[in-house]
């Protein structure tokens, strides 16, 4: 797995959004006074990052922004990766021109998977485009997938659920919860808030689970957030949980490789013609190693979950942001040192 | 003021830290290099980054350990003395053999 920024740019301002730090601020809205050349990828630099797909054994081209689908030779861009034979996943908050919406609405649901982020309807000025969104969701059918980011907690999911009814979508939401870019400068779901969330998800997957909706855990989840009981209710409810921290790679518009977003100011790499996923996954373990001891909770380190490698201790841009340097003065008598 | 006879310690820029339940984690940045530290010598750490002076530090380490305050004393030189063959902490420019040194960023807490 891994994903291509086509897009800098994007038409919504969600607050949680962890490409703060990567994206510059004056990218991350549309702006056309701006050359497209800075803000989407160009068709040779895609066809570029096929063939790094192709050597890395990946069959799926999966597309992310800013938002993908403004891009103005989106629809080139499907066509290529499906005649390079390889599936599409789209990452969309589901506000697209009509010739993407309509290049993905003639993609067959089994070579493309349209994921679309949605946003509580009464938040972030959302009420207007959720008419436009649910009219998207309802045109690609079973292409969409629901997503729903966790950033605050008093969210409310409810209203996911007939709007898989009435769209016909993927009977599944991916469910993501809010990590922080290692700035801190978007809003995120701190550790101690992790317990008063689980409830509220076990909650809404018992619900959903009634009308046939299975939740898909997306990472950074962390395995003791959810009681025994928790976690038997929602493997109960068939939900797909994990507790995940891996490096996904993400390649952005100039060809650099980083862990994902949320940790893109840790290290990036560049993506050339011998690199393949593997080996850059290697390079990105190897060093974010020594973080990894630790975790997003100071009992991470002796945690028997972790121990046992079930539970990496969650986002590891969280872990980092528990680290500091302090810059201490301490005066000895030469006597005693020498 | 550094009086004549001492030596200054500080931590070097590109250490980081995290205190957990049972152990502290130092990790330089640049070459990723980690090291655990618990018991004791956590304390210190902690101590040290509270910026407590050395005779606070030798007297609660004097406590926790139950030793004599010289033989503290002794055992927060050898502990410094070790961190900075490891890296991570370094003796103030123009301290190590009581040359005239940095004495105002020590006096203003810099």
């Amino acid at each position: 797995m891994a994903n291509l920024a086509i897009s800098a740019v994007c038409n919504q301002d969600c607050s949680y959004c962890f490409t703060v730090d990567h994206l510059e601020a004056g990218k991350r809205t549309v702006d056309h006074t701006l050359p497209a050349d800075g803000r989407f990828l160009s068709v040779d630099a895609f066809e570029a990052r096929l063939d790094f797909l192709a050597r890395s054994d990946v069959r799926e081209v999966r597309l992310l922004g800013g938002e993908p689908t403004l891009h103005p030779r989106f629809t080139e861009l499907v066509d290529r990766a499906r005649v390079a034979k390889m599936g599409v996943v789209v990452f969309t908050n589901g506000l697209m021109p009509e010739n993407a919406l309509a290049c993905l609405e003639a993609t067959s649901a089994d070579q493309c998977t349209v994921m679309v982020n949605v946003n509580q309807p009464d938040a972030m000025g959302q009420s207007s485009s959720h008419e436009l969104r649910r009219e998207t969701i309802r045109r690609l059918g079973r292409r969409a997938l629901l997503g729903f980011n966790i950033y605050r907690t008093d969210f409310q999911m409810d209203f996911l659920l007939p709007l898989i009814a009435e769209t016909d979508c993927k009977a599944v939401v991916r469910l993501g919860m809010a990590h922080p870019c290692l700035s801190g400068s978007n809003q995120y779901i701190h550790p101690n808030q992790y317990r008063a969330i689980a409830i509220k998800i076990v909650r809404f997957a018992r619900v959903a689970a009634k009308v046939g909706v299975k939740l898909d855990f997306d990472c950074g989840f962390v395995r003791c957030m959810f009681s025994k009981e928790d976690f038997d209710t929602l493997q109960a409810t068939g939900a797909n949980v994990g507790w995940r921290c891996n490096p996904i790679l993400d390649v952005d518009l100039k060809g650099d490789v980083i862990h994902c977003y949320p940790l893109a100011r840790l290290a990036r790499l560049p993506l050339t013609p011998e690199t393949d996923a593997t080996s850059l996954r290697s390079a990105f373990a190897e060093r974010t190693r020594p973080y990894r001891q630790a975790g997003g909770f100071k009992e991470c380190s002796t945690c028997p979950f972790k121990a046992a490698g079930e539970c990496p201790g969650g986002c590891l841009a969280t872990t980092i942001r528990r680290f500091r340097h302090t810059p201490f003065h301490l005066k000895v008598a030469r006597e005693a040192v020498a | 003021m550094i009086a004549d006879g001492a030596s200054a310690y500080c931590c070097v820029p590109t250490i980081v830290w995290v205190k957990d339940a049972e152990q502290t984690i130092l990790i330089e940045e640049k070459t990723k290099h980690s090291w655990i530290v618990s018991g004791e010598n956590a304390a210190i750490w902690d101590w040290l980054t509270l910026n407590y002076p050395s005779e606070r530090i030798v007297r609660l380490l004097s406590v926790l350990s139950g030793t004599s305050t010289e033989e503290a004393r002794k055992a927060l030189s050898a502990i410094l003395q070790e961190w900075e063959k490891a890296g991570i902490v370094r003796v103030i420019e123009g301290n190590r053999r009581g040359e005239p040194g940095d004495q105002r960023r020590l006096q203003s807490g810099l």
